[in-house]
Protein backbone atom coordinates (compact mmCIF):
# COMPACT_ATOMS: atom_id res chain seq x y z
CA UNK A 1 0.00 0.00 0.00
CA UNK A 2 1.39 3.34 -1.35
CA UNK A 3 0.25 5.41 1.32
CA UNK A 4 1.37 3.88 4.05
CA UNK A 5 4.79 3.64 2.77
CA UNK A 6 4.43 7.26 2.20
CA UNK A 7 3.59 7.92 5.78
CA UNK A 8 6.07 5.60 7.19
CA UNK A 9 9.00 7.07 4.62
CA UNK A 10 8.68 10.81 6.01
CA UNK A 11 8.40 9.65 9.86
CA UNK A 12 11.53 7.73 9.41
CA UNK A 13 13.37 10.57 7.61
CA UNK A 14 12.27 12.86 9.97
CA UNK A 15 13.79 10.48 13.01
CA UNK A 16 16.74 9.89 11.25
CA UNK A 17 17.65 13.95 10.85
CA UNK A 18 16.91 14.43 14.06
CA UNK A 19 19.26 11.36 15.38
CA UNK A 20 22.16 12.49 13.18
CA UNK A 21 21.56 15.92 14.48
CA UNK A 22 21.71 15.44 18.15
CA UNK A 23 24.84 12.76 17.21
CA UNK A 24 26.43 15.42 16.01
CA UNK A 25 26.06 18.27 19.06
CA UNK A 26 27.33 15.18 20.82
CA UNK A 27 31.08 15.63 19.02
CA UNK A 28 32.93 13.87 16.32
CA UNK A 29 32.26 13.86 12.60
CA UNK A 30 33.56 10.36 12.68
CA UNK A 31 30.36 9.02 15.01
CA UNK A 32 28.16 11.44 13.41
CA UNK A 33 29.01 9.34 9.76
CA UNK A 34 28.76 5.70 11.72
CA UNK A 35 25.82 6.61 13.25
CA UNK A 36 24.11 7.70 10.22
CA UNK A 37 25.48 4.91 8.12
CA UNK A 38 24.53 2.25 10.97
CA UNK A 39 20.79 4.49 10.60
CA UNK A 40 20.83 3.95 6.73
CA UNK A 41 21.63 0.25 6.97
CA UNK A 42 18.56 -0.47 9.73
CA UNK A 43 16.12 2.17 7.82
CA UNK A 44 16.81 -0.02 4.54
CA UNK A 45 16.20 -3.23 6.34
CA UNK A 46 13.00 -1.73 7.79
CA UNK A 47 11.96 -0.49 4.55
CA UNK A 48 12.32 -3.95 2.75
CA UNK A 49 11.00 -5.49 5.86
CA UNK A 50 8.06 -3.18 6.02
CA UNK A 51 7.96 -3.41 1.87
CA UNK A 52 7.39 -7.23 1.76
CA UNK A 53 4.48 -6.75 4.82
CA UNK A 54 2.36 -4.09 2.68
CA UNK A 55 3.01 -6.52 -0.63
CA UNK A 56 1.50 -9.09 1.47
CA UNK A 57 -1.27 -7.34 3.08
CA UNK A 58 -1.82 -5.46 -0.68
CA UNK A 59 -2.20 -9.40 -2.46
CA UNK A 60 -4.22 -10.29 0.30
CA UNK A 61 -6.49 -7.12 0.33
CA UNK A 62 -6.82 -7.76 -3.53
CA UNK A 63 -7.58 -11.59 -2.70
CA UNK A 64 -10.24 -10.29 -0.82
CA UNK A 65 -11.33 -8.21 -3.16
CA UNK A 66 -11.37 -11.25 -5.92
CA UNK A 67 -13.32 -13.12 -3.57
CA UNK A 68 -15.50 -11.28 -2.50
CA UNK A 69 -16.27 -9.76 -6.20
CA UNK A 70 -16.99 -13.88 -7.06
CA UNK A 71 -19.41 -14.06 -4.26
CA UNK A 72 -21.41 -10.44 -4.42
CA UNK A 73 -20.40 -9.83 -8.44
CA UNK A 74 -19.22 -6.43 -10.42
CA UNK A 75 -17.33 -3.90 -8.63
CA UNK A 76 -19.96 -0.59 -9.32
CA UNK A 77 -18.14 2.33 -7.29
CA UNK A 78 -15.30 3.20 -4.89
CA UNK A 79 -14.57 5.52 -2.26
CA UNK A 80 -11.79 6.67 -0.49
CA UNK A 81 -11.07 8.97 2.14
CA UNK A 82 -8.09 9.54 4.91
CA UNK A 83 -8.14 11.65 7.82
CA UNK A 84 -6.40 12.55 11.27
CA UNK A 85 -7.75 10.65 13.97
CA UNK A 86 -9.41 13.17 15.41
CA UNK A 87 -12.97 13.19 17.47
CA UNK A 88 -14.97 15.48 14.86
CA UNK A 89 -13.48 13.01 11.91
CA UNK A 90 -16.34 10.25 13.45
CA UNK A 91 -19.14 12.35 11.91
CA UNK A 92 -17.12 12.81 8.80
CA UNK A 93 -16.89 9.25 8.48
CA UNK A 94 -20.58 8.29 8.91
CA UNK A 95 -21.56 11.12 6.33
CA UNK A 96 -19.45 10.03 3.58
CA UNK A 97 -20.09 6.21 4.04
CA UNK A 98 -23.96 7.37 4.14
CA UNK A 99 -23.29 9.64 0.85
CA UNK A 100 -21.74 7.08 -0.64
CA UNK A 101 -24.75 4.80 -0.48
CA UNK A 102 -27.46 7.97 -0.95
CA UNK A 103 -28.04 7.02 -4.39
CA UNK A 104 -29.12 3.15 -3.57
CA UNK A 105 -32.11 4.98 -1.52
CA UNK A 106 -31.66 2.37 1.17
CA UNK A 107 -33.70 2.24 4.24
CA UNK A 108 -33.34 4.24 6.99
CA UNK A 109 -32.59 0.96 9.35
CA UNK A 110 -29.97 0.24 6.73
CA UNK A 111 -28.71 3.54 6.66
CA UNK A 112 -28.52 3.63 10.80
CA UNK A 113 -27.07 0.55 10.61
CA UNK A 114 -23.93 1.34 8.57
CA UNK A 115 -23.83 4.33 10.60
CA UNK A 116 -23.50 3.09 14.02
CA UNK A 117 -20.59 0.43 12.67
CA UNK A 118 -18.84 3.12 10.93
CA UNK A 119 -19.03 4.99 13.61
CA UNK A 120 -17.54 1.95 16.11
CA UNK A 121 -14.57 1.04 13.84
CA UNK A 122 -13.36 4.77 13.15
CA UNK A 123 -13.88 5.63 17.12
CA UNK A 124 -11.76 2.52 17.77
CA UNK A 125 -9.26 3.21 15.30
CA UNK A 126 -9.17 7.06 17.06
CA UNK A 127 -9.29 5.49 20.65
CA UNK A 128 -7.50 2.28 20.65
CA UNK A 129 -5.32 2.30 17.69
CA UNK A 130 -4.09 5.79 17.85
CA UNK A 131 -4.69 5.97 21.89
CA UNK A 132 -6.32 9.09 21.50
CA UNK A 133 -3.48 11.08 19.77
CA UNK A 134 -5.01 13.61 17.20
CA UNK A 135 -2.08 12.90 14.45
CA UNK A 136 -3.16 9.40 13.16
CA UNK A 137 -4.41 9.35 10.08
CA UNK A 138 -7.54 6.94 9.38
CA UNK A 139 -8.21 5.71 6.14
CA UNK A 140 -11.75 4.55 5.32
CA UNK A 141 -12.47 3.25 1.44
CA UNK A 142 -15.90 1.81 0.59
CA UNK A 143 -16.62 -0.13 -2.39
CA UNK A 144 -20.02 -1.25 -3.82
CA UNK A 145 -20.21 -4.34 -5.65
CA UNK A 146 -23.66 -5.51 -8.03
CA UNK A 147 -25.19 -9.00 -5.66
CA UNK A 148 -28.86 -10.32 -7.64
CA UNK A 149 -30.66 -8.40 -9.41
CA UNK A 150 -31.87 -6.17 -7.19
CA UNK A 151 -28.98 -5.57 -4.62
CA UNK A 152 -25.86 -4.35 -3.73
CA UNK A 153 -23.58 -5.48 -1.43
CA UNK A 154 -21.29 -2.77 0.29
CA UNK A 155 -17.71 -3.50 1.74
CA UNK A 156 -15.99 -0.64 4.60
CA UNK A 157 -12.81 -0.89 5.50
CA UNK A 158 -11.63 1.41 8.02
CA UNK A 159 -7.72 1.19 8.86
CA UNK A 160 -4.89 2.53 11.06
CA UNK A 161 -1.62 2.39 11.66
CA UNK A 162 -2.18 2.53 15.32
CA UNK A 163 -0.92 0.17 17.96
CA UNK A 164 -2.61 -2.62 17.16
CA UNK A 165 -4.63 -5.58 18.75
CA UNK A 166 -2.69 -7.88 20.89
CA UNK A 167 -5.85 -10.39 21.23
CA UNK A 168 -8.40 -9.74 18.35
CA UNK A 169 -10.78 -12.74 20.18
CA UNK A 170 -10.27 -10.97 23.07
CA UNK A 171 -10.96 -7.61 22.24
CA UNK A 172 -14.25 -9.02 20.29
CA UNK A 173 -15.85 -10.38 23.19
CA UNK A 174 -18.80 -7.90 24.50
CA UNK A 175 -17.84 -5.90 27.47
CA UNK A 176 -14.52 -5.71 26.78
CA UNK A 177 -12.50 -2.84 26.80
CA UNK A 178 -9.08 -1.90 27.43
CA UNK A 179 -10.28 2.41 27.97
CA UNK A 180 -8.31 3.40 30.82
CA UNK A 181 -10.66 6.43 31.44
CA UNK A 182 -14.04 3.51 31.91
CA UNK A 183 -15.92 5.55 29.84
CA UNK A 184 -16.24 2.91 26.81
CA UNK A 185 -18.98 0.39 26.94
CA UNK A 186 -16.62 -2.49 24.85
CA UNK A 187 -20.08 -2.83 22.64
CA UNK A 188 -17.94 -1.62 19.74
CA UNK A 189 -16.99 -4.80 18.16
CA UNK A 190 -20.53 -6.06 19.09
CA UNK A 191 -22.22 -3.71 17.38
CA UNK A 192 -20.17 -4.25 14.31
CA UNK A 193 -20.61 -7.75 14.44
CA UNK A 194 -24.51 -6.89 15.62
CA UNK A 195 -25.05 -4.41 12.17
CA UNK A 196 -23.20 -5.50 9.63
CA UNK A 197 -23.76 -9.28 7.90
CA UNK A 198 -20.13 -10.20 8.17
CA UNK A 199 -17.12 -8.37 9.93
CA UNK A 200 -13.20 -9.38 9.78
CA UNK A 201 -10.83 -7.81 11.46
CA UNK A 202 -6.88 -7.91 11.01
CA UNK A 203 -4.10 -6.44 13.28
CA UNK A 204 -0.75 -6.75 14.15
CA UNK A 205 0.47 -5.28 17.36
CA UNK A 206 2.82 -1.96 16.76
CA UNK A 207 1.44 -1.66 12.77
CA UNK A 208 -2.22 -1.15 13.04
CA UNK A 209 -5.75 -2.54 12.30
CA UNK A 210 -7.83 -3.10 9.31
CA UNK A 211 -11.33 -4.03 10.06
CA UNK A 212 -13.63 -5.08 7.09
CA UNK A 213 -17.84 -5.03 7.32
CA UNK A 214 -19.97 -5.87 4.56
CA UNK A 215 -24.00 -5.08 4.55
CA UNK A 216 -26.12 -5.85 1.60
CA UNK A 217 -28.06 -3.10 1.01
CA UNK A 218 -31.17 -3.58 -1.15
CA UNK A 219 -32.55 -1.59 -4.34
CA UNK A 220 -35.70 -0.34 -4.66
CA UNK A 221 -37.77 -1.62 -7.54
CA UNK A 222 -38.60 1.80 -8.24
CA UNK A 223 -34.73 2.43 -8.90
CA UNK A 224 -34.78 -0.28 -11.24
CA UNK A 225 -37.44 1.06 -13.21
CA UNK A 226 -36.31 4.71 -12.97
CA UNK A 227 -33.23 3.54 -15.10
CA UNK B 1 -27.95 20.96 31.74
CA UNK B 2 -31.26 21.71 34.30
CA UNK B 3 -30.71 21.02 37.79
CA UNK B 4 -33.70 20.18 39.87
CA UNK B 5 -34.10 19.42 43.73
CA UNK B 6 -34.14 15.81 43.09
CA UNK B 7 -33.30 15.26 40.25
CA UNK B 8 -30.42 16.00 37.77
CA UNK B 9 -31.33 16.52 34.08
CA UNK B 10 -29.31 15.56 31.00
CA UNK B 11 -30.38 16.55 27.60
CA UNK B 12 -27.90 14.70 24.77
CA UNK B 13 -27.29 16.29 21.81
CA UNK B 14 -28.01 15.38 18.57
CA UNK B 15 -25.17 12.58 17.88
CA UNK B 16 -24.24 10.88 20.59
CA UNK B 17 -20.78 9.28 19.74
CA UNK B 18 -17.66 9.31 21.50
CA UNK B 19 -16.62 12.60 20.69
CA UNK B 20 -19.83 14.68 21.15
CA UNK B 21 -19.97 12.70 25.11
CA UNK B 22 -16.40 12.24 26.43
CA UNK B 23 -16.47 15.26 27.97
CA UNK B 24 -20.31 15.22 28.80
CA UNK B 25 -19.82 12.49 31.29
CA UNK B 26 -17.25 13.45 32.97
CA UNK B 27 -19.48 16.83 33.66
CA UNK B 28 -21.83 14.53 34.96
CA UNK B 29 -19.79 12.65 37.39
CA UNK B 30 -18.55 15.99 38.51
CA UNK B 31 -21.87 17.06 39.09
CA UNK B 32 -23.10 14.69 40.58
CA UNK B 33 -20.23 14.37 43.16
CA UNK B 34 -20.71 17.94 44.26
CA UNK B 35 -24.52 17.30 44.82
CA UNK B 36 -26.07 13.61 44.91
CA UNK B 37 -29.42 13.57 43.45
CA UNK B 38 -32.07 10.98 43.71
CA UNK B 39 -32.28 10.77 39.80
CA UNK B 40 -30.63 10.80 36.58
CA UNK B 41 -32.26 11.01 33.33
CA UNK B 42 -30.92 11.38 30.49
CA UNK B 43 -33.42 12.99 27.91
CA UNK B 44 -32.45 12.09 23.87
CA UNK B 45 -35.46 14.43 22.68
CA UNK B 46 -32.81 15.78 20.06
CA UNK B 47 -30.63 13.00 19.86
CA UNK B 48 -30.61 11.24 16.22
CA UNK B 49 -27.79 9.32 16.24
CA UNK B 50 -26.26 7.19 18.95
CA UNK B 51 -23.46 4.55 18.68
CA UNK B 52 -22.21 2.70 21.71
CA UNK B 53 -20.78 5.33 23.44
CA UNK B 54 -24.09 6.12 25.00
CA UNK B 55 -24.34 2.89 26.26
CA UNK B 56 -20.88 3.85 28.12
CA UNK B 57 -22.25 7.02 29.16
CA UNK B 58 -24.82 5.47 30.94
CA UNK B 59 -22.90 2.45 32.36
CA UNK B 60 -20.16 5.01 33.59
CA UNK B 61 -22.46 6.99 35.15
CA UNK B 62 -24.43 4.32 36.67
CA UNK B 63 -21.19 3.26 38.40
CA UNK B 64 -21.01 7.03 39.95
CA UNK B 65 -24.57 7.03 41.26
CA UNK B 66 -24.76 3.80 43.36
CA UNK B 67 -22.20 4.76 45.80
CA UNK B 68 -24.89 6.98 46.90
CA UNK B 69 -27.94 5.31 45.61
CA UNK B 70 -29.06 7.23 43.01
CA UNK B 71 -31.64 5.87 40.12
CA UNK B 72 -31.21 6.58 36.76
CA UNK B 73 -33.98 6.91 33.62
CA UNK B 74 -33.87 7.46 29.85
CA UNK B 75 -36.85 9.51 28.33
CA UNK B 76 -37.36 10.36 24.42
CA UNK B 77 -35.54 7.94 23.39
CA UNK B 78 -36.20 6.90 19.51
CA UNK B 79 -36.56 3.75 18.37
CA UNK B 80 -33.58 2.94 17.37
CA UNK B 81 -32.04 4.32 20.34
CA UNK B 82 -34.33 2.05 22.70
CA UNK B 83 -32.92 -0.83 20.25
CA UNK B 84 -29.62 0.00 20.92
CA UNK B 85 -30.48 0.02 24.99
CA UNK B 86 -32.30 -2.91 24.88
CA UNK B 87 -30.02 -5.18 23.17
CA UNK B 88 -27.03 -3.83 25.80
CA UNK B 89 -28.92 -4.50 28.77
CA UNK B 90 -28.76 -1.48 29.92
CA UNK B 91 -32.78 -1.05 30.43
CA UNK B 92 -31.38 -3.74 33.68
CA UNK B 93 -30.23 -0.50 35.43
CA UNK B 94 -31.62 2.07 33.61
CA UNK B 95 -35.69 2.59 33.55
CA UNK B 96 -37.43 4.54 30.57
CA UNK B 97 -39.78 7.29 32.07
CA UNK B 98 -43.12 7.74 30.62
CA UNK B 99 -42.84 10.40 28.55
CA UNK B 100 -46.42 11.83 30.36
CA UNK B 101 -44.70 11.67 33.20
CA UNK B 102 -43.50 15.15 34.50
CA UNK B 103 -40.03 15.84 36.72
CA UNK B 104 -41.92 16.48 39.27
CA UNK B 105 -43.81 12.68 39.83
CA UNK B 106 -40.77 10.74 39.59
Amino acid sequence: MMRKTDAYGTEKKKGAADMTKETKAEGTADMAEEAKAAETVSMAKEATAEGAADMAKEAKTEAANAACEAKAGKLVNEMRLCFLSRGENESLARIAVAGFIACLDPTLDVLDDIRTAVSEAVTNAIIHGYQGKPDGMVYLSAFLYEKGEHGCLLRVDVEDTGIGIENIDKAMEPLYSTSPDGERAGMGFTFMKAFTDHLEVESKPRLGTCVSMWKEVAVPEAFHEEE
Amino acid sequence: MGEQEKYLWVRLPREVDHYHVSALGRKVDEQLLKKPVECLVFDFEETVFMDSSGIGLVMGRYRTIQTFGGRIFLTHENIRIRRLFQESGVYAFAAPLADTESGEEI
